[in-house]
């Protein structure tokens, strides 16, 4: 049979081959990568994906911190919300305008200046509502497109809001306003894709990216316009940062345990492994819960008998166990380390679940919340804390996609739901919309409520620019909220960051900002 | 007349022209009719996945754009998607950009979809031909080796033993092996990468993860089927000639027991080019089965319906591949695959 014969040999020839190919390969481990690559770089793991290179359009944690290592934004924030400055040397604001003045000798990164109008179209092209920028309005506020201006000669750069918004300086400090670089205003598809050559004016540079893989940022020498954080650890800026794309978090683990990895944030239990030894860990808030319910007539939210029989129920200090106990139990719809957030515990309904089972008792209610979050067992929680309370409960348990969908959307049938907030801006403002003004599909206030001392109290908020008269204004708002139990605070969902010992960061505005990152040693 | 009519009905049909000519042409009837099938499977596959992703829920703009969007940018995001158009419309774009070799843009990355899968295919299918590779090694020695030492009730301690052995390891899902191998073999003895596709090296866990499982459940097949050869008259004439082992298994044996150990592995290579999903996971490997996963969780369509295309052609291929390699093996099966 020679035909089979040349057949088989075939086969058995390929496979050899195919085998050999694995078998002949440098078994190098995460050690041996370590050393290759240097005490000046940083390798950061990273569990999601990122989808753009664009700052305008990024919509998650990684995309934040990618945009925020490549593009410079005019000012930034500290813990405790004090701005500092980065692009702009200073500024000065009113509820309806603010004007910044540039650094001298500022730069792109294929070193030419970057004069005011290159500024200013950077961010006349975030602005634009026909680009599909991320979260405009949360930076422009409501009164549509503003007017931005330049003086060269005064490196100067004012933009004129048509309403009042007195988180615009704020809002420019978000890594989603970063300017971008002529070059990469001119292509902006390939700015989403990847590396474009001298878009960059933050102070590292995309040099090289494999989709779903790796991205690989290299320090800018002649960048010197870091923010002064408070908390700024002493040492040297990587002179590389790659960003490894990792499935999941034990495999980060893993990979980290390996040496394969400097850096990683956990949500999850794998962080637990990198307690004691060679690593530090830092802790920020990422997710912010709490309850909100659909107020539209016919749903039992609507009645705030049945809103405050629900913040009886439901324990914020058990929801918090169950997501490992690491969170902070929350007294409004932000964080503590959100500025103007309140902290009076007497605003809050007590856990009383005797008197919400009066209210309770048979009550049908349709629960909804994303399962990205622990499988979304902090959903049955609540289920599970309204049935113990008599209610006759049916959990819609589903992915990110569908939730948004049928939720903030409002296309699904629902009474309450789970919020899960990820308020990358730190601020109070970031969560006002979905609370107030027009209902999907004309707006965002998913719920529909409407709780009219909030909407005053938010609006005063937003008109001026004084911190004390600010945080006085958010705090009549927020107890608005509260004693209508229009929300139902629950706790924060942690992001545990774990670091080699060689490496440290400062937390800023709640997060780990990549560009405070040092090496010593 | 009963009986004649019997008889009638199992006399052999006179043959026709049209069966003496595909009886005399076995290869093309074969090939055209794979073809017209690979064709049928090709459109129903077109079809079926731009149906199918509508039917999932959640809306791709909303899911792009975040929860910090205001309706605008959201409707503006749904323009630039095509997702304001009709569902007809949709699939005429969709159908014209497939005729143009245009698989389309991920709404997610706004990379075209032909860039997604040229850049996580190659990963996959390494990972995917060196597993069957290894798989076909291993598995096809051990079993025929397995067969002949056991043959004829021989030695049944070591054959329980090895049943034992292989239905064990066959039975540990991928994940728990995967995750056994980097525990000892990249942490606590750093011999491996835990992790990455950066090195050669990274390929040795999670292709082992992948192989050992498959090389015992084949090594059972293999076993079983070189059972039933040393079984026939004509390896009982062998061995009664006293010929050598090499010349007995190597050149009469293994390519009569090759036949059921290649559609195996055809169906094998199929089942991991269309995603090791979980394999991947566990050793962030960049491949095609990760990718559509995270398509399908942010609605990407055109992701979607490009991985789904082009894995479903390429298990047609396989299988057609298989097919032909099985017809080279033993022109008989060729004839009866045309009858059937």
């Amino acid at each position: 049979m020679p035909r089979s014969r040349l057949t088989t040999s075939a086969v058995l020839a390929v496979s050899v081959g195919l085998l050999g190919s694995a078998c002949t390969t440098s078994a190098g481990t995460g050690e041996d990568d370590r050393s290759a690559a240097g005490a000046s770089t940083i390798r950061y793991g990273v569990t999601s994906d990122v989808s753009t290179f664009d700052p305008a359009k990024a919509t998650a944690a990684t995309e934040y911190t990618l945009a925020r290592l490549t593009y410079g934004t005019l000012v930034s924030r500290d813990n405790g919300g004090r701005f500092l400055p980065q692009l702009a040397e200073k500024w000065q604001a009113t509820p309806t305008s603010a004007t910044f003045t540039l650094r001298k000798g500022l730069t792109c990164s294929d070193g030419s200046p970057l004069e005011a109008e290159e500024v200013a179209a950077s961010l006349r092209r975030y602005a634009d509502p026909e680009r599909g920028s991320a979260g405009s309005g949360l930076v422009f506020g409501p009164g549509g497109k503003p007017e931005i201006t330049t003086d060269d000669a005064a490196r100067t750069v004012s933009v004129k809001l048509a309403k009042p918004w007195s988180d615009l300086v704020s809002g420019l400090a978000l890594p989603v306003t970063g300017i971008v670089c002529e070059p990469g205003l001119k292509d902006l598809t390939a700015l989403a894709k990847g590396p474009v050559e001298g878009a960059a004016s933050g102070g590292y540079v995309l040099a090289r990216a494999q989709r779903g893989t790796s991205y690989t940022f290299e320090r800018r020498a002649d960048y010197d316009s870091w923010p002064p954080y408070a908390g700024q650890p002493k040492g040297r800026p990587a002179d590389t940062f790659t960003v490894q794309v990792v499935g999941n978090e034990s495999t980060l683990a893993n990979q980290l345990s390996t040496g394969a990895l400097d850096y990683a944030p956990f949500t999850g239990p794998d962080a637990a492994r990198f307690t004691g030894g060679d690593r530090h860990t830092k802790t920020a808030p990422i997710l912010r819960m709490y309850l909100v319910f659909n107020e539209r007539e016919g749903h039992p939210g609507a009645d705030p008998k049945v809103r405050r029989a629900v913040a009886q129920a439901v324990d914020a200090a058990a929801y918090n166990k169950v997501h490992g106990g690491k969170g902070e139990v929350m007294r409004s719809f932000a964080d503590s380390t959100t500025p103007c957030v309140n902290t009076d515990a007497s605003l809050l309904t007590e856990h009383d679940p005797a008197a919400a089972k009066k209210v309770l008792a048979g009550l049908s209610l349709k629960v909804a919340g994303t399962n990205s979050i622990a499988g979304g067992a902090g959903n049955a929680y609540v289920q599970e804390a309204l049935r113990a309370a008599g209610a006759d409960v049916k959990l819609r348990n589903v992915d990110n996609a569908t939730w948004a969908t049928e939720v903030m959307g409002n296309k699904g049938d629902w009474d309450v739901t789970v919020m899960a907030h990820l308020n990358l801006s730190g601020t109070l403002t970031n969560a006002a919309p979905l609370l107030s003004g027009q209902a999907p599909p004309q707006g965002r206030n998913f719920g529909d409520v409407r709780n009219a001392g909030f909407a005053r109290a938010f609006g005063q908020a937003m008109s001026t620019v004084d911190e004390k008269a600010k945080c006085t204004a958010w705090q009549s708002a927020q107890k608005a909220l509260l004693e209508r139990n229009d929300v139902v605070p629950l706790s924060t969902v942690p992001v545990t960051f774990v670091l080699d010992k060689d490496i440290d960061g400062a937390l800023a505005m709640g997060f780990l900002d990549p560009t405070t990152l040092r090496v010593s040693g | 007349m009963a009986t004649a009519q019997t008889a009638t009905a199992l006399a052999p049909a006179p043959e026709t022209e049209k069966e003496k000519g595909a009886a005399a042409r076995p290869w093309a009837v074969f090939l055209l009719r794979r073809l017209t099938g690979l064709f049928a499977v090709l459109a129903t596959l077109v079809l079926v996945t731009f149906l199918l992703v509508q039917l999932v829920p959640g809306d791709p703009a909303r899911a792009v754009a975040g929860t910090d969007a205001g309706p605008q940018e959201i409707a503006v995001l749904r323009h630039e998607m095509g997702l304001d158009q009709s569902l007809p419309s949709q699939f005429a774009a969709y159908l014209g950009g497939l005729l143009n070799g245009d698989l389309g843009t991920s709404f997610q990355t706004r990379q075209p979809v032909t860039d997604v899968i040229a850049e996580r295919l190659p990963f996959t299918a390494q990972l995917a031909f060196l597993s069957i590779a290894a798989v076909l090694l291993l598995s096809v020695p051990l079993g025929m080796a397995w067969a002949v030492a056991t043959r004829g009730g021989r030695r049944p301690r070591l054959d329980g033993a090895l049943t034992f052995a292989t239905g064990l390891v066959s039975a540990v899902p991928e994940y728990v092996l995967g995750t056994l191998l980097v525990l000892v073999l990249a942490i606590w003895v750093p011999l491996l990468p835990a992790a990455g596709a950066a090195s050669l090296s990274a390929m040795v866990l999670p292709v082992t993860a992948i192989a050992l499982p498959g090389t015992c459940v084949m090594a059972r097949v293999v076993r079983r089927e070189t059972a039933g050869v040393l079984r026939q008259d004509y390896l009982r004439t062998a061995r009664g000639k006293r010929l050598p082992a090499t010349a007995l298994y190597v050149r009469h044996a293994l390519p009569n027991l090759l036949t059921g150990t290649l559609t195996l592995g055809g169906l094998s290579l199929v089942a991991l080019l269309g995603g090791t999903v979980i394999v991947e996971s566990v050793f962030a490997w960049p491949g095609i089965g990760t990718r559509v996963v995270q398509a399908i969780l942010a609605r990407d369509y055109p992701v979607i319906q490009g991985i789904v295309l082009v894995l479903g052609l390429l298990a047609a291929l396989v299988n057609l591949l298989v097919d032909v390699l099985l017809g080279l093996l033993d022109p008989r099966t060729l004839t009866a695959r045309n009858d059937t």
